[in-house]
């Protein structure tokens, strides 16, 4: 199957969810699943890497969403690595680019990780 | 003499520019596993008619946006389906039609992507931001769907 999932632990409710392949609405709930156990562990630094992503689509954002959604009532963040243009392109035609703060790389994301004011406001 | 074309594609019958146009027909299971096969065979398609890597990368998503929708909206939880797929190649455009024969709904509570931060939703706002030309036909209460998009190509 086209679709890898990977969670990480970095340190006190700092993670990784790195996803490789397509993102769709068949393989979208097991990305849910993993974000949402994360955040049920105490995640509070979340980084979403997209950098071995091929295609990611309308499920992936509503997953995106409700993820910022609790984590933000929870004083958590979330960030996203991405540097494939098709797919920043999503967030900008949804006006999500203002909502998720996107990295290039993942030591870029992972060096800002805590930082206060490193998520724009909704 | 035409020459033969494999199966699954036909000359348009229709009059005018149409006569010029490829169409490829796909009929897939109305399950999400099945999505994938919309974008390959846009892959495959680009083999035939050259498009760039973005216009591909375009085509797959407003694509995938459609047969998703058709997937989530048109048949329950336990209902069997089908979602038909017809990919008609002009030489300056594309006009990808997504049918289904499932429970209609209301585009107007689709198409908006709303002031806050939602879940949902998004799909039929993506698809209008990338084609050319967007129809949607469908009504709550009355069986069937047709979504049709156009992308010109450069």
């Amino acid at each position: 199957m086209n679709f890898d999932i990977k969670t990480e632990q970095l340190g006190d409710g700092a993670y990784v969810i790195s996803l490789a392949g397509e993102v769709d609405l068949y393989t979208a709930p097991e990305f849910k699943q993993q974000l949402l156990e994360v955040i049920g562990q105490g995640g509070k630094q979340v980084v979403v890497d997209f950098s071995d992503t091929t295609f990611i689509d309308s499920t992936t954002l509503g997953v995106l969403v409700g993820g910022v959604k609790r984590l933000r009532s929870n004083d958590g963040q979330l960030s996203l690595v991405c540097s494939d243009r098709n797919i920043t392109k999503i967030f900008e035609i949804t006006g999500l680019d203002r909502v998720f703060t996107i990295y290039p790389s993942r030591d870029e994301a992972l060096s800002k990780l805590g930082e206060a004011g490193s998520q724009p406001p909704a | 003499m035409e020459p033969s074309t494999p199966s699954g594609v036909t000359r348009d019958p229709g009059g005018g520019e149409a006569n010029d146009a490829r169409v490829v027909h796909l009929t897939i299971p109305a399950k999400a596993e099945y999505i994938t096969l919309c974008r390959l065979a846009l892959t495959g398609l680009a083999r035939v008619r050259p498009f760039t890597e973005e216009v591909l990368a375009d085509l797959k998503l407003a694509l995938t946006e459609a047969a998703s929708n058709s997937i989530r909206h048109a048949y329950g939880r336990d209902e069997e389906g089908h979602v038909q797929i017809a990919y008609e190649l002009q030489p300056d455009r594309i006009a990808i039609e997504v049918v289904d024969d499932g429970e209609g709904f209301d585009p107007a509570l689709e198409g908006e992507t709303g002031g806050d931060l939602t879940e949902g939703g998004l799909g039929i706002a993506i698809i209008r931001s990338i084609a050319d030309e967007f129809e949607l036909a469908s009504r709550p209460g009355v069986r069937g769907s047709r979504l049709r998009f156009v992308k010109v190509l450069a």
